[in-house]
């Protein structure tokens, strides 16, 4: 009886089994450092891909202006406006203080405070800047330093100030004066009533006035009542092309200078508020509402294109570079949107390291860390891909073809052996450019060179499999061979093609970014880390992150993955010596 | 022996036979019409020119047709067609530039291989001290980092920051003409390339030199040669290394022809003007038969250094037959 409690051998087997194959590969794994360090930024770099739609750059702009730069409730310094030449762009505030930047190379040039309000966007002609300031003046500053030149003291206020081929026009009070550049009075006229806005040519100037009257008038002081819009009268007006674009009511007409007819282009926002600035570029119209409500009016289609709020309300703007329109908001935002979308692209290109560019922009003003995302997303998804088809592909092949042998096996074995001995970069480069660059064509492409490699591991596997005592006894039992393979030969061999799989995803990637590299891969504007490497190339000397950053990502990527595979290799097949 | 190499050499021209047929046939199906520069080039011409210009390049012909006249030019006259982009023999053109390509994989194997093999030995030598886990971090490096990057990162920090070495190019305008100053003056534009096409085949071997002598060290018979009271070095360098290194040489002369295929990229980066570069520009421009001629040149490279790398094997290891 003592002998019998004393023997525990098989009551300890039952009751504590051995762990599982897997869940020693896995403790076996998590051992491996470097591997899981490799893992945790792989899935990094998923998530980021995975979710890359949610951190588009306007979701990171509005989120870091939110967290950092978020302005005190009251804000008492507010821009008045802003004017540019090619060369200068100068932005003025409320309480007199100007800001100049060179826009050349795109650094701050001169500061100069005037120490009394400024009243009037200022206007840049004839190499000088014009403001009107609360005294009633009229002043001339000098564009590389920013120093007073000369200033007029008129008997009212001043209201605008505009630029013309003779000088500068400027109305004050219920004047129309025109100076030259050197403060020396040309012509005046009287044109009573408010003003609402001011176009036209100088030899034939048309304003709107308070009552919704269309004005000509000629400098001796002849005035001519074009047209009165009687009901709606214009809220806002842009002239173009022989045409008054403006805006009344709630919706877009159109004047016709020559034709006297007016038409009712289209219907604009439910509820819109006073309007406070228009533009038209191109064919599109701009229109800024009180309340932050901007839109945008085709006018070749006849229909608004987009609508969208943003925070605070727009005092200043100027076109800028390919349609795109820099404005000033009274919150001290200085947002750039594009005409044809409405979105806020970047305030600048080239610029480095910043709250809203957390990896700076590139030379179209485009966020880098949202396009070295969006790329994430094609350079894994793509890996991924390549990687789970060689495997399919090359598993079936390699198994069949290792299982059955003869003549088949041997042909496709010295093709395989032989396919793998040429550099697949000159191969790759022939295949994607004859099947046309894109992302599906690359897959295709690098699926074309990734079974090989695997169908060679996956055959010398197979080899020995087949001559081991399982297959042996499957077979006897009256298996077929295709059950075979299934179910005893492929399974024993997803240790080694597991690790031949991680390499086939980091060979993916790196084949996708040289590819792009060499533009036979995916297509710019599509953002991908070899295309934004190759692009950076020639801005090494001005934007040298440009080059650094989407190359880390990939070697991050690649050595991340490198660390798996290592772990992987440890942890599936102990016996394997680690190199 | 000889016979083993004179049945791999006829088992290879099947091979190469059938890479040319492919690679042809590939050409040809690519899109657009190869004389569409050339029209491009003079709208006027009429249909009458656009036919004789099809005959003179033999484009009216049918596929096999074509095939079997490149195979002939090949083989016969050495004719490798011309280069319709510039407009000279291709044998001309890839004359012009295989010298260089030839330079930067020749410099860079050279590179990697003194450098990779003796730290890959010092490395096992003395494994776990704090220089073998930098260079095993070293060869991890190498062997992740994509060359692409690697080239622009040294362009920036060489080039454009410490203005050490040109931006690109492959040799100086105002050089005198004295054997030492050009080579000077090559291995100065040389420098660059020739790390960032080297870097990865450097931590490879590296990798693997490190490897291999690990486990020859604890075979039996080095600890009998440490018994029998034979000196370190001659252990190391006599009875270890020589084992270890058999598998390194085949790795070694595989790497010539993938070394090509790199550079491609190393070119692009540096633009350096050579075979990568020259396939690169064929290809987009659609001068087939230059293309043709670098997979084919390629193709040839990579059957040699196969067989080079088996005779080499068979003449270090006394072990291997050949019947």
């Amino acid at each position: 009886m003592t002998n019998n409690n004393n023997w525990q051998g098989p009551k300890k087997l039952i009751e504590k089994p051995s762990p599982s194959f897997s869940r020693m590969a896995f403790s076996r794994f998590f051992r491996h450092k470097l591997g899981v360090f490799g893992l945790a930024i792989f899935l990094l770099f998923s998530l980021a891909a995975i979710l890359s739609n949610q951190i588009t750059p306007h979701s990171i702009a509005q989120q870091n202006l939110r967290n950092r730069f978020s302005p005190p409730t009251i804000r008492r310094v507010i821009p008045t406006g802003i004017s540019a030449s090619s060369s200068i762009s100068v932005l003025t505030m409320n309480n007199g203080e100007i800001y100049s930047e060179d826009l050349v190379f795109g650094i701050p040039s001169w500061y100069q405070n005037l120490e009394e309000q400024i009243t009037t966007p200022p206007i840049i002609a004839h190499e000088y800047l014009f403001i009107g300031t609360e005294e009633n003046n009229l002043k001339a500053l000098n564009l590389i330093n920013g120093t007073t030149e000369w200033k007029i003291d008129l008997e009212s206020p001043l209201e605008k100030i505009w630029k013309t081929s003779e000088g500068i026009l400027i109305r004050s009070g219920e004047k129309f004066a025109l100076f030259n550049q050197d403060g020396e009075k040309i012509s005046e006229v009287v044109v009573a009533g408010t003003l609402k806005r001011f176009f036209g040519e100088m030899n034939a100037p048309l304003i709107i006035n308070g009552a919704g009257e269309l004005i000509s008038f000629s400098w001796d002081g002849e005035k001519e009542v074009l047209s009165k819009f009687k009901n709606p009268s214009p809220e806002i007006a842009f002239s173009k092309d022989k045409k008054v674009y403006y805006f009344a009511n709630g919706y877009l007409y159109s004047y016709n200078l020559i034709s006297s007819e007016s038409k009712k282009l289209g219907l604009t926002p439910r509820n819109p508020s006073e309007p406070v600035y228009m533009n038209i570029v191109g064919e599109t119209v701009f229109l800024a509402f009180k309340g932050g409500l901007t839109m945008g009016f085709d006018l070749e289609k006849k229909e608004k294109v987009w609508e969208r709020t943003h925070e605070g309300e727009i005092i200043a703007s100027r076109s800028g570079e390919e349609s795109r329109i820099h404005t000033y908001w009274n919150n001290g935002r200085h947002r750039i949107i594009n005409l044809e979308t409405g979105g806020i692209t970047s305030s600048r290109t080239f610029t480095g390291f910043s709250d809203i560019h957390l990896l700076g922009t590139d030379e179209l003003g485009r966020d880098v860390f949202s396009r070295i995302v969006a790329a994430a997303r094609i350079s894994l998804s793509l890996g991924v891909i390549v990687a789970l088809i060689s495997v399919s592909v090359g598993t079936i092949v390699g198994a069949t073809s290792g299982y059955f042998g003869g003549i088949v096996d041997s042909i496709i074995m010295r093709f395989v052996d032989f396919m793998l001995s040429i550099p697949s970069l000159p191969i790759l480069m022939l295949l994607t450019y004859i099947l046309g660059p894109s992302f599906e064509t690359m897959i295709i492409a690098l699926s074309i060179i990734g079974w090989m490699s695997i169908a060679r591991v996956v055959r010398s596997q197979t080899l020995s499999l087949k001559e081991q005592d399982f297959s042996k006894a499957a077979k006897a039992l009256g298996a077929t061979n295709r059950r075979i393979i299934i179910r005893h030969i492929i399974p024993n061999t997803l240790a080694p093609v597991l690790v031949a799989m991680t390499l086939q995803v980091a060979g993916a990637i790196l084949s996708e970014s040289q590819l792009s590299f060499l533009g036979l891969g995916i297509q710019p504007p599509t953002p991908s880390w070899g295309n934004m490497l190759m692009n950076s190339r020639q801005y090494l000397t001005t934007a040298p992150w440009l080059a650094i950053w989407p190359g880390l990502c990939i070697f991050l990527t690649l050595i991340s993955i490198n660390f798996v595979g290592d772990a992987v290799r440890d942890a599936l097949d102990p016996k394997l010596k680690r190199s | 022996m000889w016979v083993y190499v004179i049945r791999r050499i006829l088992q290879v021209i099947p091979v190469l036979f059938l890479i040319s047929l492919a690679t042809f046939a590939l050409l040809n199906a690519m899109p657009g019409d190869p004389l569409a520069e050339l029209m491009m080039a003079d709208p006027d011409m009429s249909e009458e020119d656009l036919a004789n210009l099809r005959r003179i390049y033999g484009l009216d012909q049918p596929f096999q047709m074509r095939y079997l006249r490149w195979m002939e030019g090949v083989i016969f006259e050495r004719d490798l067609g011309s280069s319709q982009q510039y407009k000279v023999p291709v044998t001309t053109l890839i004359a012009r530039n295989v010298e260089n390509t030839f330079y930067l994989v020749f410099s860079s194997f050279i590179l990697s291989l003194f450098v990779a093999i003796p730290i890959g030995i010092y490395s096992a030598l003395r494994q776990y001290s704090l220089a073998d886990y930098f260079w095993t971090g070293f060869s991890f490096f190498g062997f992740s980092v994509p060359n692409h990057w690697l080239g622009l990162l040294l362009l920036f920090l060489f080039s454009v920051q410490l203005e050490w070495t040109p931006v690109g190019g492959f040799q100086s305008i105002r050089v005198p003409p004295d054997f030492f100053s050009q080579l000077l003056d090559r291995l100065h534009h040389l420098i660059l390339p020739m790390i960032t096409l080297g870097m990865s085949s450097l931590a490879g071997w590296m990798r693997y030199m490190r490897s291999t002598m690990l486990e020859v060290i604890r075979e039996d018979y080095i600890r009998t040669a440490r018994a029998k009271g034979i000196a370190e070095r001659k252990i190391i360098y006599k009875h270890a290394l020589r084992n270890a290194i058999l598998p390194v040489i085949t790795l070694v002369m595989m790497a010539i022809p993938m070394m090509l295929g790199g550079a491609v990229i190393t070119e692009a980066v540096f633009v350096y003007p050579g075979m990568g570069r020259l396939f690169w520009h064929s290809l987009i421009n659609q001068d087939n038969f230059v293309s043709m001629a670098i997979i084919m040149i390629i193709a040839v490279l990579v059957v040699l250094f196969n067989l080079l790398a088996d005779i080499l094997y068979a003449w270090i290891d006394p072990r291997i037959r050949y019947d």
